[in-house]
């Protein structure tokens, strides 16, 4: 049988953001893979080094569309433990609420792409229908259903008022029982399993080998979550579980992305009941002392890490992101040779790659 | 006088100009059923047609290195033969070109889209294109053989090898699916191979190979491709209708188009519902499928079937 | 792993989907109603202006323009193509001066029609 090369190249309908995937087979079955990206490279890390800290919060937003609130509440992290503030606790609890309704709009998004790229393009219809609930309450709260604008230096933006709570705790809990859906799906769907179990197997070792972060790590018998090992924001004082499996197919990745949007409800549950009242934010200075840190978020899709450094004036001297697809990125090329082409599909879009953080 | 009547007869009723209208009514009837399953609104009435329309007026191009000839002989073979095939099935109470052994004719002017489809694929330089029509060919062996004894068994049942006499042998609501169920579930099965819809629809895999085979064409060679699978899909139907549901029942002279129309309607709504509720097998999985369960049972009908003949 | 796999989960949700209405909104041949903390265009209420130039100095896309002209007014200009409706502008300004308003149908032939021009003598 010859060999033969099949582009998965910067346009292809299969993925969301461009990235030029090489695939050489023999067949159908996937010899080797090779992988390169760059193609939404926008020289983030140097626009923010020409804008002010108060500016970079709305440039470090738009690094991604999906985990646009973890990005700036990282930032706002960093610079706050660099000036030494503390912003007020009523601000970590809504800071927390939007970013678990980020993390249950990007599960829910991921979900759909995948059934999508399977060829189920109900549940595709059906997940983006009810992750319409979620943009709306992001919406009402914020004024944008993917760029907030919530967090700024100090504390955030936006408050929440009673109506907006009670508003909050209905929308959940009728997208609540949405989500039964979804369980019944990965559950019982004949269809859905055999294009998803045993897929694109993951072992605990390439896990640790590649520093894969997130649900996709999490799938394969990692217990690490940011949110638990590294608490911020307002998370010490929430309770939640650790969602794990062992399977490391993409029909585990799908599993540890449904708990985990059950417990991102619970938790918005916790915030709304709990939420202290207070100020929103507190001043900072447009001067950020020298000095440099590193702080560390759970996005949608792993762990998060921001390095800045300052020289005393009011523009950063260096900001590193380091955002969890890259890993998820590296590993793929090794996951895929042995596997049919058809199922390429279903571990691309099972990784849940968000380019657009990887190239920044 | 005769010619021209029968001339009228292939070219208008129920020949090629009700083919085209009532195909792309089914077109869109079953597109407005997956929208609406889907949770969508859905194209409105005149969508299939302006899709035929715009793209015949669009520019035509290939790549360097496809063989221009032979692609562009493709989707008029296609549709000829699939039009062909439609002369000799009822539609309603009415049939252009009937004799007997038309329903060996009309299986074999049926597989000839398919084979033109992994052609289509194979002189275009694309490699989704190669890809596709491989897999087009290996779902051809995998269902055409259930298909083809699904359809025999009505015919051995009702000892007739012609369309027009099996939808006569099943007069007075004696129709073959109460007493062929199996065969039914077989020829929907093999239909649904047919027409590459989900979860057969392997080869033209949006997610893995962009469009399949007909990835590189576009223009009028494009509109004539999609009319083909709107045009087989409408024959398809015809065909099983004719064979299992009965066709116009031949109790009134003048609702037996009617008949007939519900009966298609009721098989688009089959169709639109396997649709939404399926994901799309990989070509690995439904070859097996194809050899593990389908074949076996189109053996256990024929072998029922011809038990019954004896008995 | 094997679980008791089932069609019938699915059908109940197709048939809820043939009988209820769609969730999809037909805009713009139907209504399409945003709320009102939904960030669209910038309105500056020059009277209240005090003229600091904050809003044009956070503004992540320096999509503002404060000029103070001779006699002591102020003109600002906001240029709509180069805007974000990030909120920064509302954010910094102190008297609350300008805001962000829910209109969104903003489409333009040409990018002069999207600045948006305030002046107090």
């Amino acid at each position: 049988m010859s060999r033969i090369t099949i582009p998965i190249g910067p346009q292809h309908p299969l993925l969301k953001e461009p990235l030029s995937l090489v695939l050489e087979a023999i067949g159908e079955r996937i010899v080797s893979a090779s992988m390169r990206i760059g193609y939404v490279h926008r020289g983030i890390e140097l626009l923010c080094q020409r804008r002010t800290y108060v500016q970079n919060v709305h440039l470090f937003e738009r690094v991604c569309g999906i985990c646009s609130q973890v990005h700036t509440t990282a930032y706002c992290q960093a610079v706050e433990a660099l000036l030494g503030l503390e912003i007020p606790p009523r601000a970590a609890y809504i800071r927390v609420l939007m970013c678990e309704l980020e993390r249950i709009h990007s599960h829910l998004l991921w979900l759909g792409v995948l059934a999508e790229a399977i060829g189920f393009t109900t549940i595709f219809m059906y997940a983006w229908r009810d992750r319409e609930i979620v943009l709306d309450l992001m919406e009402e709260l914020s004024g944008g259903r993917v760029s907030h604008s919530a967090n700024i230096i100090g504390g955030v933006r936006i408050g929440v008022s009673s109506e907006q709570a009670r508003l909050l705790e209905g929308q959940l809990a009728t997208f609540a029982e949405q989500m039964e859906f979804f369980r019944e799906l990965l559950d019982r769907d004949r269809s859905f399993h055999r294009r998803t179990q045993n897929v694109g197997y993951m072992s605990l070792e390439m896990v640790h080998s590649y520093g894969v972060v997130g649900p996709a790590a999490r799938s394969s018998g990692c217990t690490v979550d940011v949110r638990r090992a590294a608490p911020y924001a307002a998370y010490p004082s929430l309770a939640f579980e650790v969602i794990s499996a062992s399977e490391g197919d993409v029909w585990s990745r799908a599993q540890v992305r449904l708990m985990e949007i059950m417990q991102s409800l619970s938790i918005c549950n916790q915030v709304i009941e709990a939420l202290p009242g207070g100020p929103l934010a507190v001043g900072a200075p447009r001067r950020v002392p020298p000095g440099e840190v590193v702080t560390r978020c759970e996005a949608p899709r792993g762990e998060l890490i921001y390095y800045v450094r300052s020289d005393g004036s009011e523009r950063p001297a260096r900001i590193k992101v380091r955002t969890p697809t890259l890993p998820m990125l590296m590993v793929i090329s090794h996951l895929l040779p042995g596997l049919e082409t058809a199922d390429v599909a279903a571990v691309m879009a099972g990784a849940d790659l968000c380019v657009a953080c990887a190239d920044r | 006088m005769q010619t021209l009547a029968k001339l009228a007869q292939v070219l208008i009723l129920p020949g090629a100009l009700y083919l085209i209208v009532a195909s792309l009514f089914i077109t869109w009837l079953d597109r407005k059923l997956v929208a609406r399953g889907e949770g969508r609104v859905g194209p409105p009435w005149f969508q299939p047609m302006a899709d035929l329309l715009k793209l015949l007026a669009k520019e035509d191009i290939s790549p360097l290195g496809t063989d221009e000839k032979i692609s562009a002989l493709l989707p008029m073979v296609s549709m000829a033969s699939t039009m062909a095939a439609g002369l000799c099935i009822p539609v309603g109470n009415s049939v252009v070109y009937p004799f007997e052994g038309d329903l060996i004719v009309v299986l074999f002017l049926l597989s000839i889209p398919t084979l033109a489809y992994f052609l289509a694929g194979w002189v275009t330089p694309s490699v989704y294109g190669v890809m596709g029509g491989n897999r087009s060919l290996l779902q051809y062996f995998s269902y055409e053989v259930p298909l083809l004894m699904s359809l025999a068994a009505p015919a051995v049942y009702s000892q007739t090898w012609s369309v027009t006499g099996l939808m006569d042998a099943q007069q007075g609501y004696r129709w073959h699916v109460f007493f062929l169920p199996v065969g039914f579930a077989l020829a929907m099965v093999g239909l649904i191979g047919k027409l590459k819809r989900v979860p057969f629809d392997i080869p033209h895999a949006k997610s893995e190979l962009g469009a399949g085979p007909l990835t590189e064409y576009s223009g009028r060679k494009l509109a004539l491709w999609k009319l083909t699978v709107s045009l087989q899909t409408l024959v398809g139907i015809n065909l099983l209708v004719a064979a299992y549901l009965g066709g116009a029942d031949r109790i009134w002279a003048h609702w037996g188009f009617a008949i007939y129309a519900v009966k298609v309607v009721f098989l688009v709504v089959g169709l639109a519902f396997v649709q939404v509720s399926y994901a799309r097998l990989r070509i690995d999985q439904m070859a097996e499928s194809g050899w593990r369960v389908l074949v076996p049972l189109g053996i256990l009908q024929m072998v029922v079937t011809i038990w019954m003949g004896k008995a | 792993m094997s679980r008791r796999t089932s069609r019938t989960y699915l059908v109940p949700h197709l048939l809820k989907n043939f009988l209820q209405k769609r969730t999809t909104v037909s805009f713009p041949y139907g209504p399409l109603d945003l709320g009102e903390s939904y960030r669209g265009q910038v309105v500056v209420d020059i009277d209240a202006c005090v003229g600091c130039g904050r809003c044009a100095r956070d503004c992540p896309t320096g999509s503002l323009v404060v000029e103070h002209l001779d006699g002591g007014g102020i003109r600002i200009l906001h240029f709509y193509d180069r805007c974000a409706s990030c909120g920064q502008c509302e954010i910094s300004c102190t008297p609350k001066a300008i805001r962000l308003d829910p209109s969104f149908r903003a489409a333009a032939a040409s990018r002069e029609e999207l600045r948006g021009e305030w002046i107090r003598d």
